[in-house]
């Protein structure tokens, strides 16, 4: 049998766990194991590896609708999602946008968020650190100025607390990369969207009047997260 | 080509798990005695700059480093995966590893990777494509790379030769070196009834790069490898007797399902040391 042959039958089978006869006379089992049993070594092996590597990747949507829901989820993820890559962590790249699709939104509409913060939290983690301005670099800054973003800092807003909360009250954060891991900072709503407007590039002055429910207090105190925290790459 | 260092220092090193970064932040060769090198992972760092890549790269400055993949896929059907490739080779010239090593092994399809280490037939066939296959790595990433023997729940009826035949004609062909995981022979030879003692003697002390060692599980039908308990006595034996008679070579020791803590990790290690010393 050329290899193509067999490999192709031996993905089928450990993939689908399910017998082929063909190719179960083309081996002997290791010990006492029948041909079906050595192939069910890899099938299974496969099955919890994956089921791992979705559970590590979306560790918040495992711990908001705990093992046996995830492990349907999982089920129903994996008949139309295999792995294309070597890279585990890619492993559930769609799964915020399957989830979405997926019948358990119409009970948990909001889990997709979830994970798309697992995605992203994810994203923020595997970044390299990069520290941005420094306090005293940022002296000059004033209601013309526009701020450039460092990458790894990410902010939601989400429907749910998405982070550290019991899922009951309405939240906005940032996701930002420090030397040793990823660090979580909550922000108000207002804060939320004047910082959206920051990042779509618009002066400092101009976010502000978008903004018009924020008070200075509240502008204060995200700069000085922004300033403390080393997160703008650059300002003009 | 960059050719590695055969047996001129035999230490005894400890595969780096993300559970123990915090016992390694701080470590000199000193310390750890008779840990003298760690291995990681490569994809566990390949695609990441997160907190692991910076942990290497802290740890390098100390110990030597290994890179020891799981998703070559040297013996699949297809084309090798040359991102994989790209992404490995600035790996190594960031990391500056004094080895290179994968498994004999395909992992699955570029749509379908099953993310295991899977079996394939010894044949002269599949031999003269996988030599080629390691010598197109090598040339590409301008070094030898040393290629693991692996534990396996079959073995296929049309073997021609048997796998330390054929891993021993691979690394004459394409000038690849040998990981030779005695546990892996342990487990395959009480699964699959041959003398693991006589699978040792085939392999040529010249090819060897390195000695893996780890702890399976007796599943009842078959031993399972798992490296997820201490390294059997059987193994042990069979690793002093590996030494005997190929003399001292480098060894690690894996543990990847219920990891230690750090200190009976580097017990473990000792073990390995005493036995190497005794010689």
């Amino acid at each position: 049998m050329k290899l193509k042959e067999l490999q192709t039958m031996f993905l089928a089978s450990a993939y689908k766990n399910s017998s082929i006869d063909e190719l179960e006379k083309k081996f002997t089992p290791a010990g006492t194991l029948s041909a079906s049993e050595a192939m069910e070594v890899y099938a299974e092996d496969y099955e919890v590896r994956m089921l791992e590597a979705l559970k590590e990747n979306y560790a918040k949507v495992y711990e908001y609708i705990g093992a046996e829901k995830f492990y349907l989820l999982y089920n129903d993820f994996k008949e139309t999602h295999s792995s294309s890559s070597y890279d585990l962590e890619r492993y559930g790249d769609d799964f915020p946008h399957f989830i979405k699709d997926h019948l358990i939104s119409a009970k948990a509409p909001n889990l997709h968020t979830l994970a798309e913060m697992d995605k992203t939290f994810r994203a923020v983690f595997h970044a390299p650190f990069i520290e941005g301005l420094a306090s005293q670099q940022l002296a000059d800054a004033n209601e013309n100025s526009i701020f450039n973003f460092l990458d790894t800092l990410k902010a939601f807003d989400a429907p749910v607390p998405l982070w550290k909360g019991d899922y009951t009250e309405e939240t906005s954060f940032f996701f930002f990369r420090t030397s040793v891991g990823v660090n979580y900072f909550p922000i108000s709503k207002t804060q939320y969207t004047l910082f959206s407007h920051l990042l779509s590039g618009r002066a400092l002055g101009e976010a502000i009047e978008l903004t018009p429910e924020i008070s200075a207090e509240e502008v204060q105190q995200l700069f000085l997260f922004f300033s403390s925290n080393r997160l703008i790459k650059s300002l003009k | 080509m960059e050719h590695l260092t055969i047996n001129s220092s035999a230490e005894v090193g400890v595969g780096l798990r993300a559970q123990h970064f915090k016992d390694v932040k701080n470590l000199s060769i000193e310390d750890t005695s008779p840990v003298a090198w760690f291995e990681v992972t490569t994809e566990n760092i390949l695609c990441s700059k997160g907190r692991g890549r910076k942990v290497v790269e802290d740890l390098r400055q100390n110990f030597p480093i290994s890179l020891h993949g799981v998703s070559l896929s040297i013996a699949t059907v297809e084309n090798l995966n040359y991102d994989y490739l790209e992404k490995l080779k600035r790996l190594i010239h960031e990391v500056d590893p004094f080895m290179v090593s994968d498994h004999l092994c395909w992992t699955g399809t570029s749509k379908n990777n099953l993310h295991n280490l899977l079996p394939f037939p010894y044949t002269f066939e599949n031999l003269e494509y996988l030599a080629n296959k390691v010598s197109e790595v090598q040339d590409f990433l301008g070094r030898e790379i040393a290629l693991e023997n692996l534990s396996a729940y079959l073995h296929f009826n049309e073997n021609e030769i048997d796998e330390s035949e054929f891993l021993k004609l691979l690394a004459k062909k394409s000038g690849c070196k040998i990981l030779l995981d005695v546990n892996n022979i342990y487990v395959n030879s009480k699964n699959q009834n041959f003398n693991p003692k006589a699978y040792v003697d085939n392999i040529p002390k010249e090819a060897i790069a390195e000695i893996h060692l780890a702890g399976f599980t007796d599943m009842g039908d078959y031993l399972f490898d798992t490296h997820s308990c201490p390294v059997h006595s059987d193994v042990w034996q069979l690793y002093k007797y590996t030494l005997e008679q190929k003399g001292k070579i480098k060894t690690l020791i894996e543990w990847d399902e219920d990891i230690p803590k750090f200190f009976d990790l580097v017990e473990e290690a000792s073990k390995a040391y005493s036995i190497m010393e005794k010689l």
